[in-house]
């Protein structure tokens, strides 16, 4: 049975998405690997402060870039359409929750480059929102 | 298992920097059972729970470092609390906090707790708010503190605990009751500093201050019950603070008792994660050393060998190449052996629970490769005469049989019959032995070189005392 100290605190956890953040934060950490990780952190915590008032993109590994190569290589025939298969597996593998099941173009199964930067880029900042969402 | 998925491999780039930096202990993973630093980033959240947790993170970042002093100092009356906890904050630059200090302020907490008569504990209320405002106050908050004989009861312990202060270290010193008693007989005070002499062990410094000494005798019945209460608080202060405690023996010199709680208090709280090298020659007992180790430990165990003769099983083609050297009985050429040891300790059980190698490296050129990719962290030399490798080694034989290993030894063949059966391999053949034990005596020097910092160990000992002393090198930091 949880004490009201331990359900105050999970619900704290989880208002604040604290695990995500610390979560985040790490990763951050081990791909970078700053010779000052204090530093760093301060860093991209002032970041997020920015991008959660602005409600701007909040830092994050993946750039648009990255979505470009990894759409490329879904489609090496550069037919310019992947499957619906094809664009859910990578958003899984990107890391991403609550994917848009029915995006355009999913009637066809023909999913557009457009359309998976898209869902991509939207997925990725809701990932890295780790604050309190109004 | 699905074969077009690859292993995990974490770079072990990533343990040697998260060891470099104390990254764990700075986050804080959510794995940990207990929480016991309210410094680090989780903890603080989860104590504090702070409306802006972004601010907050920041500003606990930006707080010079995690390691300024929180010391708890708890003993019995009379043990040497008051000197060593002045001693230690003078030396840590930290604020010194007594039962007495916080009394003695003009607030109202502090003329209500006056109130209390003096054979009476505080209430638990009360105590911790005096104790949280006083560490809350900017230059305990910034130098860090040392509280002396607080807490005094299990209660109050778990009181401060929940209110998030959260000690380092806690020091308990102890002493036997005689001692305590020639202590308190006499216990002098110097009234305008507060400090404490002994009539008899602890002189002071000059005459000025020898006139002023009063003397602070306490009354028989009353040193008893302070002492009985102390007693009887041990087991739930210990258990209270169990992961951080030391007890140190108060009934030495000074200096040393001092020397004891400065080296402890400077330690700092790491949760590393062990990279191990077991050097040393054959029949020292590394094998036997790294199954025990490692099965305490719930480490990996790496023995380079069993390592190659696996690979060499498989059938891809690193597997070929390293099983036509080994055909060939000739040895496996170090870029080989390096490819295979970084895949296997870049895999995800090594990373998360540490290894122990052992069989690798045998020499400069080896052990410099090595700490390039694999740095480990904790490297031990099993020392061993010669003779006693010889004799370990070339009496051991197997009982084809029932395939039990018996040494003529320590361990000989329950029967004559059984004796009669025996074989030895050929690689515990003297010759082979002999070869091998020279090899490892012209390397030895050059290794020790590459690990300065090495722990040697004497392996002509039974194994068990070996495996006390890796062990007791291991948990010291």
């Amino acid at each position: 049975m949880a004490t009201q100290r331990e359900e105050d605190a999970a619900e704290y956890l989880k208002k604040h998405r604290i695990i995500e953040l610390l979560d985040n934060l790490s990763c951050m950490l081990f791909f970078h690997r700053p010779e000052k990780p204090r530093e760093f952190l301060i860093e991209q915590l002032e970041q997020l402060k920015i991008s959660q008032k602005t409600q701007l993109k909040g830092p994050n590994l993946f750039n648009s870039a990255n979505l470009d190569a990894v759409f490329g290589i879904l489609d090496p025939a550069d037919q310019k359409y992947i499957t619906f298969a094809q664009y859910k597996q990578a958003l899984i593998t990107l890391g991403i929750e609550d994917i848009n099941e029915c995006p355009e173009g999913v009637n066809e199964d023909k999913i557009s480059h457009e359309t998976f930067r898209t869902e991509a880029m939207q997925g990725l900042q809701r990932r890295s929102a780790t604050y309190e969402q109004p | 298992m699905d074969e077009t998925v690859k292993p995990l491999r974490i770079p072990p780039q990533m343990s040697v920097y998260a060891d470099k930096h104390n990254i764990f202990h700075l986050l804080q993973s959510i794995r940990s059972h207990v929480i016991l630093y309210s410094q680090s980033m989780l903890s603080g959240l989860v104590v504090e729970q702070p409306a802006d947790p972004l601010s907050f993170l920041i500003a606990l970042l930006q707080r010079s470092s995690t390691d300024i002093p929180r010391v708890l100092l708890l003993g019995p009356p009379a043990v040497g609390k008051h000197t060593m906890a002045q001693r230690l904050s003078a030396d840590l630059r930290a604020v010194h906090v007594t039962l007495e200090s916080l009394l003695s302020d003009q607030s109202e907490l502090s003329a209500q707790a006056r109130r209390v008569p003096p054979t009476e504990p505080l209430p638990v209320e009360l105590l911790l708010r005096l104790v949280q405002r006083r560490l809350g106050e900017i230059d305990c908050f910034s130098r860090g503190w040392v509280l002396e004989g607080i807490p005094q009861t299990h209660l109050q312990a778990l009181s401060l605990q929940q209110a998030g202060v959260l000690p380092e270290h806690v020091v308990m010193l102890e002493a036997p009751d005689d001692v305590l008693l020639e202590r308190s007989r006499g216990k002098m005070v110097d009234p305008l500093t507060g400090d404490v002499y002994h009539r008899t062990f602890i002189l002071p410094p000059d005459a000025s201050v020898a006139r002023r000494l009063e003397e602070r005798r306490p009354a028989e019945p009353q040193r008893d019950t302070a002492l009985q209460r102390f007693r009887r608080e041990v087991p739930g202060l210990r258990s209270a603070y169990q992961s951080v405690l030391r007890v140190v023996n108060a009934d030495q010199p000074h200096a040393d008792v001092y020397q004891q709680v400065l080296a402890f208090v400077r330690t700092r709280r790491r949760s590393r994660i062990p990279r191990i090298l077991l050097l040393g020659p054959p029949g020292s007992g590394k094998s036997l050393q790294a199954r025990l180790l490692s099965e305490k430990y719930r480490m990996v165990d790496v023995c380079c060998e069993q390592m190659l003769r696996s690979v060499a099983a498989e059938s891809s083609a690193l597997g070929e190449e390293i099983h036509s050297y080994l055909d060939d009985g000739r040895l496996v050429p170090d870029s080989l052996v390096l490819q295979v040891l970084e895949e296997r300790l870049g895999r995800v059980e090594c990373s998360t629970r540490g290894w122990i190698l052992h069989g690798f490296p045998r020499d400069l050129q080896q052990a410099k490769s090595l700490q390039e990719a694999l740095q480990p962290n904790r490297v031990f030399f099993l020392e061993l005469a010669d003779d006693v490798c010889l004799e370990r080694i070339t009496l051991r034989a197997t009982d084809p049989v029932s395939g039990e290993r018996f040494h003529a030894v320590s361990h000989p063949a329950p029967s004559s019959e059984v004796q009669k059966r025996l074989q030895t391999r050929p690689e515990d053949s003297s010759h082979t032995v002999t070869h091998t034990l020279r090899q490892y005596r012209t390397h030895t020097a050059a290794l020790q070189a590459v690990y300065p910092g090495a722990g040697v160990i004497d392996a002509d000992q039974d194994p068990l005392g070996v495996f006390e002393a890796l062990q007791s090198r291991l948990t010291a930091d």
